[in-house]
């Protein structure tokens, strides 16, 4: 990583203080000693929104995309460079993903509601990366599954979850619907192109599918499965005597 | 009747009927590394420690991350500080090869 002097600017932040940096040592001792080797560098940042996870990096510009509050903002390796609206996406319309697609050359950001791509710019005086332009995919959007191949009693939205790409697996797609559904999205024409319930996937009503992640080869796909299992308890007389 | 939990990640091939490839069974403490981990389907990789058969994550500590540096780093976003003085960092670890 390069090292370049942190300098102030617009969008510095204070570092905790010491009696916090105290309070967190532990934690910090447990990252370096589960990662074998000390941290290097540190950005802080203005809020706690990071435990949310949206986040992204960008290698080919050695930028990072986050959301805090309600702005979209753009880091380098020491410091924040630049931030904008999150856009007027809508009520309740939250973001649920970023994602940096190297073979678009953009960052995706899925909402509740909507997909949006986020294009960055270089500043031809200064060289500066900037936010371009963020522009809304119209043909992806929210349905209800009632119209899936699994039919289901209820007409609740499905809201979009997670998406991720792969270098390897040019001009596609994998996006999480409703912890339901994952379709492989074409993103030329910006359709689906194949799609899988859950029950497709042999998971069970109660069975959640989270975070979606492509390999970087794009040949297989991680899935983080929540497998919520009924549970019967028996309670016995003496049992219930005692509570 | 209650519902107890399980985590895992399934490893699916990119293919017609998204094949299972193999299921990871997670640990308890290792769920807050869930998201956007990259996962090896060797078992050379220490730093997460990370392997085909097992998943165990820094215990305790609600971390999330992602390479950095094409793979040569690991971004770790976490909190620190506690109550109304809680502040977001981003860190990064240089990765053992």
């Amino acid at each position: 990583m390069d090292e370049q002097p942190a300098t102030e600017n617009a969008f510095t932040y204070s570092p905790p203080t010491l009696n916090q940096l105290q309070s967190d040592n532990d934690e910090c001792d447990s990252i370096e000693k589960a990662l074998c080797t000390p941290c290097e560098q540190q950005i802080f940042l203005s809020t706690a929104q990071v435990q949310y996870g949206l986040f992204d990096v960008c290698d080919k510009y050695n930028v990072i995309l986050a959301k805090e509050d309600d702005k979209l903002k753009l880091f380098n390796h020491q410091k924040q460079i630049d931030e904008r609206p999150w856009g007027e996406v809508g009520r309740n319309n939250y973001a649920t993903c970023i994602h940096w697609c190297s073979f678009l050359d953009i960052f995706l950001i899925l909402y509740r509601f909507k997909l949006y791509t986020l294009s960055l710019k270089r500043n031809s005086k200064t060289s500066e990366l900037k936010f371009d332009d963020l522009k809304m995919v119209s043909s992806i959007r929210v349905y209800s599954l009632k119209h899936d191949t699994t039919q289901r009693a209820g007409n609740a939205t499905e809201l979009l979850r997670f998406l991720t790409t792969s270098p390897g697996l040019s001009g596609y797609l994998y996006l999480n619907r409703g912890y339901r559904r994952i379709e492989l999205v074409n993103t030329n024409s910006w359709r689906s192109q194949r799609g899988w319930s859950k029950f497709d996937l042999d998971y069970g009503e109660r069975d959640e599918i989270r975070s979606i992640k492509l390999s970087y080869e794009g040949t297989y796909l991680a899935m983080n499965i929540q497998w919520n299992m009924i549970v019967w308890i028996l309670l016995t007389y003496e049992h219930m005597m005692i509570n | 009747m209650e519902y107890d939990r399980l985590d895992f990640i399934d490893l699916r091939t990119h293919d017609d009927q998204l094949t299972l490839l193999k299921r990871i069974r997670m640990l308890e403490d290792s769920a807050s590394l869930s998201h956007q981990v990259q996962i090896p389907l060797d078992e050379k990789n220490q730093c997460y420690k990370v392997s085909t058969d097992l998943i165990q994550a820094i215990e305790n500590v609600q971390v999330r991350l992602c390479f950095a540096c094409n793979y040569s780093y690991l971004l770790i976003g976490n909190v620190m500080g506690h109550d109304k003085h809680k502040q977001g960092v981003f860190s990064f670890y240089k990765l053992i090869n």
